[in-house]
């Protein structure tokens, strides 16, 4: 395998001169020439290929230039992979679309996004490509396109985008997952693509809790196909980076000689100041938790002999909203004994506002067992 | 008779919301429905250049996007609106419109402070595409800065901007 640094020198050779970091960053060489009219001059691409395989920082990465950079002179290809995790969409929740208890137990992050759409899996096996444009300049189905066109050209694999605008190959089998962040000025589109990933590992991984009550982005999910049992053994990250950002340059400049070279990121708060502030923000639990949709999860409650009525157990339905509880309550309150109803009434003051822990069915089972002094004294009354 | 009628009809349609003008066939089929919107309380509505709309009364500011926004973005799944009591200044971002897998920032077109959120649509998101200028309205605000909303365009305004940038 041919690594990122092996592989950019080779680049160099082909696509001509690797912008330093310092120039090319900071777009000194995209100006636009004054002799020409700004409108007719299409933006200059540039493609940046992070070396990091770290969720957290390669997502920052993004979000650093979606809200620092314009677009307006140049557009971006960023390329970019994983370490095995799972990546959520901007409005989803963990529990529904993660295998949660699995993921902690292997220590594979998860982490949320800031675009929309549904969960995936990446490892080393999946590439991602985000194109940054000008928000006007947006258009989703000409990137995939060029991601077909070189699936197509360069590997012989026969790829379209459908109506969801997931690449699929053969008998509709998913090989990408798109997703996309449109803010005032800036916009990006960012795609998966699955080249050796281990499928099995992708479908352990995004089974999660689907009895919990969402109004959330659901995930559509999908037969997966990998590009490396279609394209032999020719197709690897390695080659197909290499081919998406060569065909990015030169789709634009015919003469490769004038199309920027590759440029290596590094994506951390010396090399972009304010990053690590981005990269802390998406690790935190205000973020992955906190900005849960609101959900509710009903669960059997087993009871007390005391509290017991005609049945041993009780359907108790627990409310969340952004990762906090805002009610617990009982279902099929009318068949239920009054002592119970106020108990639950109680534990639902005392766990409002308390952050929602998938363990709190047991806590509130255990409270049933434990009568407050409030209840007693009510019953009294 | 048949040409006085028409001719009725279209400065009413005109006066009552050019914008509609732009799905000319159902722009006359609604424009009952978008009357009501425009019931005296509120005063014009007020548009910026990235399709937000603000209508006031009195200190308070009725914030929504326009057909124009909802159309470009397509079925909306999911709505994230600021919390109430939340303080804005003009053009900051306040909420996510997520649509076919695009997620979109919301801005405010004016400052202010959060008086009221529409519950409805973030139960029901549809709402923003089936009535953006009515029961589709996002959230409502304390006016902060009033004299902003002499920077914002009116209908006319609007309409002709969208003209402009579709040539």
């Amino acid at each position: 395998m041919l690594s990122l640094k092996k592989l950019s020198t080779n680049l160099l050779r082909n696509c001509g001169p690797l912008g330093a970091v310092s120039t090319s960053l900071y777009g000194s060489t995209s100006q636009p020439s004054p002799s020409r009219p700004r409108a007719t001059e299409p933006p200059k691409r540039v493609v940046f290929i992070s070396q990091s395989t770290d969720v957290f920082s390669n997502l920052a990465f993004e979000d650093w230039l979606y809200k620092n950079w314009s677009f307006e002179k140049r557009s971006i290809l960023f390329l970019w992979r994983n370490s095995p995790c799972v990546v959520i969409g901007r409005h989803q929740n963990p529990l529904v679309e993660a295998n949660i208890p699995y993921l902690e137990s292997a220590g594979v992050p998860v982490a949320r996004r800031g675009s929309g759409g549904g969960a995936v899996y990446h490892d080393h096996g999946n590439l991602n490509c985000t194109f940054f444009t000008a928000r006007e300049r947006y258009d989703r189905r000409q990137n995939l396109e060029l991601i077909c066109n070189v699936l197509n050209h360069d590997f012989g694999i026969q790829a379209r985008a459908n109506s969801r605008d997931d690449i699929v190959v053969g008998h509709d089998n998913k090989v990408s997952g798109t997703a996309a962040k449109l803010g005032r000025t800036s916009a990006y589109h960012h795609c998966t693509l699955l080249v050796r990933t281990d499928r099995q590992q992708l479908r352990l991984a995004l089974q999660g809790d689907k009895t919990i009550q969402i109004k959330a982005t659901h995930s559509v999910s999908s037969p997966v196909a990998n590009l490396g049992d279609i394209g032999g053994k020719d197709m690897t990250v390695e080659k197909l980076l290499a081919s998406l950002g060569r065909t990015y340059l030169t789709e634009q400049e015919q003469d490769p000689r004038l199309a920027n070279g590759f440029t290596l990121v590094n994506p951390t708060d010396d090399w972009f100041p304010g990053l690590g502030k981005i990269e802390a923000d998406l690790r935190s639990g205000e973020w992955i938790e906190g900005k849960t949709p609101r959900f509710t999860i009903r669960r059997s409650v087993s009871l007390p002999p005391c509290l017991a009525g005609t049945s041993a157990s009780a359907n108790i339905t627990v409310q969340a909203y952004h990762g906090v509880v805002e009610e617990v309550r009982l279902e099929d309150g009318l068949m239920a004994c009054e002592e119970l109803t106020d108990l639950v009434l109680d534990i639902s003051t005392s766990l409002k506002g308390t952050p929602y822990t998938p363990g709190i069915f047991c806590d509130i089972s255990n409270r049933l067992r434990v009568p407050q002094p409030l209840h007693t004294q009510r019953s009294f009354l | 008779m048949a040409r006085v009628l028409l001719s009725t009809l279209a400065t009413f349609t005109h006066k009552v919301s050019p914008i509609q003008l732009i799905r000319t066939s159902t722009a006359i089929t609604h424009a009952p429905r978008y009357l009501s919107t425009t019931r005296g309380v509120l005063s014009e509505r007020k548009y910026t250049e990235k399709h937000e709309w603000v209508a006031v009364d009195g200190k308070i500011g009725t914030i929504g996007i326009t057909n124009y926004a909802q159309e470009a973005l397509g079925d909306i799944v999911y709505i994230q609106l600021p919390e109430v009591g939340t303080e804005f200044e003009q053009m900051e971002e306040c909420g996510v419109l997520e649509s076919v897998k695009a997620a979109s920032d919301l801005f405010t077109p004016v400052s202010g402070k959060v008086t009221e959120i529409n519950s409805a649509i973030e139960d029901r998101p549809e709402l923003l595409n089936i009535s953006c200028y009515d029961e589709g309205w996002l959230f409502k605000l304390e006016l902060t800065v009033p004299s902003e909303l002499d920077g914002l365009m009116d209908e006319a305004g609007y309409e002709n901007f969208l003209q402009e940038n579709k040539e």
